[in-house]
């Protein structure tokens, strides 16, 4: 069994596979890992559970990426989370303002080895 | 005033003031005469008067002479003398009774002694004057008259008294009384002295005044009874007080009956009497006054006469005066058939003739003038309608305001767009008449509408980009996004308005939008399985999903490898196509190049060190230029990249900066036309073949060497490197030969790029 390091990492994906693979990785590296597969889901648990670090998609049924942010932030707590946006879109205008000065992975360019060392990264790990 | 009016005046004034003046003068000079005719008629007529007086006097006295001498009375006055008996007395009455020779009626005789006491008398014996001793004295030799006096019947008569001879002895004296016929029928005559003249005769009473002896002819009861007193002024009986002989010609000269008169005094001296003929000033005068009367008449006459030719006249040159005036008028007012009735003579009759012919030639001006004028406007109208037609069918809006910025002019495109298609809107203000919004949705201040900035600063404003986000609102209040030109219009150097033409991008927008969104999809769809594959593998590979061996580890590289040319195929190309359609955002910011090139050097160290290839840098001093690093970077991605895969083991890479000023030459074939970075990226590489150097920079071209020593090349990348470089305003070369190696040369202006809204950044 692998140990845990004591973070809790939420991902919010709606691609099933990419969440899987992610929370397998991530597991396999010792993190607590929330999964959600909406904005909704994973506003919910966030302000539930409290993540260290929330890795969060932006196209998403339900509530997107940025709504979830929005209304994160709203939040006492929110407003100080930790969140890494994962995307495959940094072209759609809206994005491109938002994503600029935020921090972004563009998944089809990361693999997922570099992901967890960024993730590490961000907690101060490493 | 009026030309008849003064004409009248002129006359008038001409003909009345010296007429006026002979009048006056005439009139004048005819009163003298008369005074001096009737004043010589007056002394003839005193003059014979006072002849008549003396011979009536002598009358009397040859007469009572006569008698005397006839009736021998001397002798019967000394027979009685010397016997004093009755009957030689009652003889003289005798005799006596016998008296009326001629016209002469002696009424009476009284008969005075020497001593002048009376003796007889005939009749009642009622004068029984005693002849006093001064008169015995004074004058007793000879016939004298003695008195005037009126007798107890109010009969006026005459005494004279002389003496009575005998033998030459004077024995006594008679006193006769006969009637004073003799000198009233003087008195009595008023030949030749009009109605109010007349002579009268005075003489001094004991008390000084006058009295009149005769009859007067506004008085005839006057005789003997009526005085002058001595001390009346101006009374023409003074003169017997004074026994002057005068002609009296003085104003203030009046008569017994106060009224002015003219008098002629003569003076009788054997009587002492006082003759004076009189005629009243007015009588004179008064023929003088009927002649001014007649005078004024014919005067009056003449002159109505005058003024009434002269009024005739005047009309009669006015009146063609006044026809060429309303001839004059007309042709004013353009109506040429005016013409002037043609007096036959004279300069007025030339005028007239001139007239007409002037008002003919400006009649077939004027009928020429209309015609080509007609014409003309035809032409011009039918142009304008051109014009017109042209104008309200140009596809875009059209606005055209004055320097003020008010409405000159709006098409109906413009009016179709902004939903202005009832009123009228020339002549407002634009900024009123629509409103303008800017991206932030806000609508733009009437100082910073383009409109009054081109009218301020005289340079066009244009906003063409679909990118750009202005709109107009309609009258709906519904947003319409716009591109525009705002230019300014010109006219001998002053700006006198400003012409904008703009159209509704609305569909423009919604195809960008569309395609926007299509590359996004396209994007997300296709990079999504591609991440799931390179994860997936990638988990393999590190043995998350377990042990693999060898050769599942070769097969999963080979997949693992394919799913990375992919990837990047798929970003090159999307790339690609956001560069076709021109969707890039561009985010310029102060970017030190050199440091972006050492990263990209950086990224690409594995590589270089692997095929052990020299890099050599040399590289001036270069400031930060304007510029999006994004794409930036992908420039040195790109042509490092390039060099790095197409340069053999041990090969050589040089990369150089410098900078260069406008007017150098970056190459025997470019100049530089702005301050700009040269940057040199060459290598002894593999180089290009000649026949396909020109395409390298299309899209998706491999040159044949290249796919045969590398596979994984897009052959995107120059394209894009291109387009960027564009984007920057620079521009891109290079010089290649086959295996001797290949060198890029890239201008990057010194000044950057503005920022250009996109909706994507480049990958």
């Amino acid at each position: 069994m692998t140990k845990t390091n004591g973070k809790k990492i939420l991902i919010v994906e709606d691609e099933l596979p990419l969440l899987k693979a992610l929370s397998i990785k991530l597991t396999n590296e010792g993190f607590t890992v929330l999964q959600a597969q909406n904005g909704q889901i994973g506003l919910d648990l966030a302000l539930k559970e409290h993540p260290d670090l929330i890795l969060l998609d932006i196209v998403m049924p339900v509530m997107d990426g940025n709504t979830m942010n929005d209304k994160l932030r709203a939040d006492d707590w929110g407003r100080t989370a930790n969140v890494i946006f994962l995307t495959n879109v940094t072209d759609e205008n809206k994005w491109a303002n938002f994503l600029g000065g935020r921090h972004y992975l563009v998944k089809s360019s990361w693999t997922i080895e570099d992901i967890v060392t960024e993730v590490k990264k961000q907690l101060g790990m490493e | 005033m009026s030309y008849k009016y003064r004409l009248f005046i002129f006359t008038f004034l001409i003909s009345f003031i010296p007429l006026l003046i002979i009048s006056l003068y005439s009139y004048n000079s005819l009163r003298v005469e008369l005074v001096k005719n009737n004043i010589s008629r007056l002394e003839v007529v005193a003059d014979t008067a006072k002849e008549r007086i003396n011979i009536a006097l002598d009358q009397y006295l040859d007469q009572a002479e006569l008698v005397t001498h006839r009736l021998q009375l001397g002798s019967y006055i000394n027979n009685f003398l010397e016997s004093e008996n009755e009957e030689s007395f009652e003889g003289i009455e005798d005799i006596l009774s016998k008296l009326s020779i001629n016209e002469l009626n002696f009424n009476s005789a009284e008969i005075y002694n020497l001593d002048g006491k009376h003796i007889t008398s005939t009749g009642q014996g009622e004068n029984q004057f005693n002849i006093n001793a001064d008169k015995i004295q004074a004058g007793g030799d000879k016939f004298q008259l003695n008195n005037i006096f009126t007798d107890k019947n109010g009969q006026l008569q005459v005494s004279i008294w002389g003496p009575l001879f005998f033998e030459n002895k004077k024995v006594g004296y008679i006193e006769y009384t006969a009637n004073s016929h003799l000198f009233t029928n003087i008195t009595d005559d008023y030949f030749l002295l009009g109605d109010t003249g007349e002579i009268t005769l005075l003489k001094n009473t004991q008390a000084g005044d006058a009295i009149f002896l005769t009859p007067l002819r506004f008085d005839k009861n006057a005789a003997l009874t009526r005085t002058v007193p001595k001390d009346t002024e101006n009374a023409t009986s003074l003169a017997t007080i004074k026994k002057l002989e005068e002609t009296l010609i003085e104003e203030d000269l009046v008569d017994y009956r106060g009224k002015p008169v003219f008098a002629v005094t003569r003076y009788i001296e054997p009587l002492d009497w006082s003759l004076v003929a009189k005629i009243d000033q007015e009588e004179v005068f008064s023929s003088g006054t009927t002649l001014l009367l007649a005078f004024a008449a014919v005067f009056l006459t003449t002159l109505i006469i005058l003024m009434t030719g002269v009024l005739v006249f005047t009309r009669l040159m006015t009146k063609p005066i006044n026809e060429l005036t309303k001839i004059a008028q007309r042709l004013r007012q353009r109506d040429f058939s005016a013409r002037a009735s043609e007096i036959v003579s004279g300069e007025l009759g030339i005028l007239s003739k001139t007239f007409n012919e002037m008002a003919h030639e400006l009649q077939e001006i004027y009928s020429n003038l209309d015609q080509k004028v007609k014409e003309r406007t035809r032409k011009i109208e039918s142009i304008e309608a051109e014009k017109e037609a042209m104008l309200s069918n140009i596809g875009e809006g059209v606005l055209a305001t004055d320097n003020k910025g008010r409405l000159l002019f709006i098409n109906r495109a413009a009016k179709k767009i902004l939903g202005l298609t009832e009123g009228k809107f020339t002549g407002k203000p634009l900024t009123r008449i629509v409103k303008m919004l800017s991206g932030e949705e806000k609508p733009i201040s009437e100082h910073n509408r383009p409109m009054n900035k081109v009218l301020q600063t005289g340079k066009p404003y244009s906003v063409t980009s679909i990118n750009n986000n202005y709109y107009y609102l309609n009258s709906k209040g519904e947003k319409i996004p716009i591109a525009f030109v705002v230019t300014p219009i010109n006219l001998d150097n002053r700006i006198i308005g400003s012409i904008e033409v703009f159209r509704d991008i609305m569909k423009e927008k919604e195809v960008d939008k569309a395609k926007t969104e299509f590359v996004s999809l396209a994007s997300h769809q296709l990079r999504t399985p591609l991440t799931m594959i390179s994860w997936y593998t990638e988990m393999l590979l590190t043995g998350d999903a377990g042990k693999i061996s060898k050769e599942q580890k070769n097969y999963l590289r080979e997949i693992y490898n394919g799913n990375k040319r992919m990837t990047d195929l798929v970003n090159a190309l999307l790339n690609v196509s956001r560069l076709d359609l021109g969707t890039i955002a561009i985010n310029p910011e102060p970017t030190d190049i050199l440091k972006l090139m050492t990263e990209v050097l950086a990224e690409l160290k594995p590589t270089i060190e692997k095929n052990k290839l020299s890099i050599k840098e040399k590289h001036e001093k270069i400031p930060a230029i304007h510029l999006d690093p994004r794409l930036m970077r992908i420039i040195y991605q790109n042509l490092i990249s390039n060099a790095v895969k197409y340069t053999g083991k041990e090969g050589k890479i040089e990369i150089n900066h410098t900078i260069m000023k406008k007017g150098e030459m970056a190459d025997k074939n470019h100049r530089i036309n702005t301050e700009s970075v040269l940057i040199t990226v060459s290598d002894n590489g593999w180089g290009i073949p000649k026949k396909q150097q020109e395409k390298i920079f299309t899209k998706l071209f491999r040159a044949d060497n290249a796919k045969l020593k590398d596979s994984s090349g897009t052959g995107l990348g120059l394209y894009i490197v291109k387009s960027v470089i564009e984007q920057f305003n620079g521009s891109v070369w290079f010089e290649s030969e086959e295996n001797k190696g290949t060198k890029f040369f890239v201008i990057i202006p010194a000044s950057g790029i503005k920022k250009k809204k996109g909706s994507k950044n480049l990958n």
